[in-house]
């Protein structure tokens, strides 16, 4: 497990001392739904906060800027709902998901992001997320994803489904072909990639051909847009 | 969007939801929410038949493709929305309701579905759902389905309280059930008889 995760789910107060205090409600034995958000932007968690305070039946609990924050305030408070971002300094919001569901398996968490893309919507949901919902249509579809969730539901934006079901006729990229064009993505040359990875350029070369081919990509930068597109690599 | 198509028919009104069926399907129906029974197999083929998989073939394969994966597995009572489909698909919700095993089916399996749906529906705050039992479309025979149009409308039943009206809690004024083009007529007569023997219990 990442050290990060073992130092977030082993100790109280397991996110690093340097972080900001996470944020903490009074627990409340209200029959409302009991929310935490989990968002390193300040700004979405003041958006969603002043959303959730005009309904009757939610309440917002906690606040977590980071995925360590996250799991150390979740047994504190054991919230009804978990909305959560992905892209997150630290441990990322996939692994805290699949950390959570691990240790919490009642947790019921959704997903809000900016990535339409396939890949990571796919991720997240095989780590156990419940919901999968794009930022820029939170306004509109927030408040009833969070009470179907709650009911015991599974709630995703159409776009994203059908994104998920487009690509699975084409085959997946290994590890080790995500680890390859990552490494392209970072401006390495097949010849720097393979120093790094202690294999042949050839080995290399031949990672890059199929994943052209997997992708449907032209070159080396085509390939790179799809992938970061599709979430299967962060740029 | 008030559910009731052009070819519809009224059965009855029950807590002050009318209660229609027309020869629809979850793709074309003009409702707020479009609701699809979904097994967690199809015998004999991957994919479902009929409207089951008009509607699947909408979202681009996704609903047999997020069961595949584990992801929503349609045991029975299980709810995945999947919200702001696009086109063809005429509403603003897609539900998909787990209806379990295809060989276990029952009318009891049925009625329970409706009734989560219904819920799901009135949660939703929507006006008008639709509902497609997809029964036949997943493999079904037609000769052992005796007992669904009253399994249907006890669910529809179950899921709308004596004092709805009265405590404004939810918007729900119309509800479609989609049923196959064949014998249509003969179908509404069933419906017909079955809403007014519950009626009147």
């Amino acid at each position: 497990m990442d050290q990060r995760l073992v130092m977030a789910l082993g100790h109280g107060a397991g996110f690093p001392l340097s972080s900001p205090q996470p944020r903490e409600f009074a627990v409340s034995s209200s029959p409302q739904i009991r929310i935490m958000i989990v968002d390193d932007h300040p700004f979405l968690r003041d958006g969603v906060r002043a959303v959730i305070e005009t309904q009757a039946d939610l309440a917002l609990v906690a606040e977590a800027e980071s995925g360590e924050q996250a799991l150390a305030l979740y047994p504190t408070h054991l919230p009804d709902i978990v909305l959560m971002d992905l892209q997150m300094p630290g441990i990322g919001g996939v692994d805290t998901i699949a950390a959570m569901r691990s240790h919490w398996p009642q947790a019921r968490i959704i997903v809000l992001t900016t990535y339409s893309g396939d890949a990571q919507a796919l991720r997240a949901l095989r780590a156990g997320a419940a919901g999968y919902l794009l930022k820029n249509t939170l306004r509109k579809e927030l408040l009833d994803t969070i009470r179907s969730v709650h009911a015991g539901g599974k709630h995703l934006n159409a776009q994203v489904a059908s994104s998920i079901a487009f690509h699975v006729i084409e085959d997946a990229l290994t590890e080790r072909e995500i680890g390859v064009l990552s490494l392209a993505a970072s401006g390495n040359s097949n010849k720097q990639i393979a120093a790094r990875l202690a294999v042949t350029e050839e080995t290399v070369k031949g990672h890059m051909k199929l994943i052209f081919a997997k992708l449907g990509a032209s070159d080396r930068t085509h390939a790179v847009t799809i992938a970061a597109k599709r979430g299967i690599i962060e740029l | 969007m008030d559910g009731r198509a052009d070819d519809a028919v009224t059965i009855g009104r029950w807590r002050g939801v009318r209660i229609d069926i027309a020869p629809r399907d979850a793709v074309s129906a003009e409702v707020a929410v479009a609701i699809a029974g979904v097994f967690s197999y199809e015998i004999g083929r991957n994919k479902p038949g009929g409207g089951l998989g008009n509607l699947d073939a909408a979202l681009g394969g996704a609903i047999t493709r997020l069961r595949a994966d584990g992801i929503f597995r349609a045991e029975p009572g299980e709810v995945l929305i999947l919200s702001a489909p696009a086109r063809p698909i005429q509403a603003t919700t897609v539900l998909a309701i787990g209806l379990g095993n295809r060989a276990a089916w029952t009318p009891a399996v049925m009625r329970q579905a409706v009734a989560t749906a219904a819920r799901e529906t009135i949660r939703l705050d929507a006006d008008s759902a639709a509902f497609a039992p997809s029964l036949i479309d997943s493999g079904l025979n037609p000769d052992d389905l005796s007992g669904t149009p009253q399994a249907m409308l006890e669910g529809l039943f179950d899921a709308l309280p004596d004092d709805r009206r009265d405590d404004g809690s939810g918007r729900l004024s119309r509800w479609l059930f989609c049923v196959g083009a064949v014998r249509f007529d003969a179908m509404a007569e069933v419906f017909r008889d079955t809403f007014d023997r519950l009626a009147a219990r």
